[in-house]
């Protein structure tokens, strides 16, 4: 019995420490946001495939403008993001 | 980067689905700046939000934005960031991790030096005053 009751405490203790360090260093929020919206992915491209052709928009129109119909002219270099 | 290779490549940014809006994962720190969006739902929403990016950030490189589909960003593995090279046979040529961790445009710089080796390295930056 006293044997168990050790055991329960040092777990409990164990979880409050991880808990206490987790919301140090990371958060809660960050955890519980990386778990719903973390939405990070690998594509369907590797090194050496072909760039598909694909349909953009123009920032000021909106207008469609197409990107790797035909190899580019000068080796281009993507940078993808958002503001957030 | 850009203004040291500008003479041998091309750099577009493409504007994809917001990584921290305030209706999903908002960030301390995009609070803190005032960069408090939702996740547009339309395409108009999203290209005033590029609008947004590029008037405050000054941003320099040319933007294109992805469709609401968000089919550019999938097929990419685009989102939260990450960097490409394509080369001029049409083919990838780099691609580097996904951000924030994974974004190292110091590994695009290294491909561009030893693709074009006779672009004088960047000038140092100038010491502070003191």
């Amino acid at each position: 019995m006293k044997k168990r009751a050790w055991i329960l405490g040092s777990l409990a203790v164990l979880l409050a420490g991880g808990a206490i360090f987790v919301e140090a260093t990371i958060g809660w929020s960050m955890i519980v946001g990386m778990l719903r919206y973390d939405t990070r992915r690998e594509g369907d491209l590797k090194v050496g495939d072909k760039a598909p052709s694909v349909v953009l928009h123009e920032i000021e129109t909106g207008a469609a403008t197409q990107l790797f119909d035909q190899p580019p002219l000068r080796p281009v270099i993507l940078v993808f993001g958002s503001f957030t | 980067m850009r203004e040291r290779f500008a003479k041998n490549a091309d750099f577009i940014s493409i504007y994809i689905r917001e990584a921290h809006p305030t209706d999903e994962w908002q960030m301390d720190v995009n609070e803190e700046q005032g960069v408090c969006y939702k996740q547009p739902t339309t395409l108009e929403e999203r290209l005033a939000i590029a609008r947004d990016f590029v008037s405050r950030e000054k941003w320099q490189l040319p933007l294109l934005v992805d469709d609401m589909d968000n089919k550019v960003d999938f097929v990419f593995g685009g989102w939260p960031e990450r960097l490409y090279v394509i080369e001029t046979d049409g083919k990838i040529a780099y691609k580097g991790e996904t951000g924030p961790f994974g974004f190292h445009p110091e590994e695009v710089e290294a491909w561009l030096e030893k693709k074009f080796p006779d672009v004088p390295a960047a000038s140092p930056a100038p010491a502070p005053q003191r």
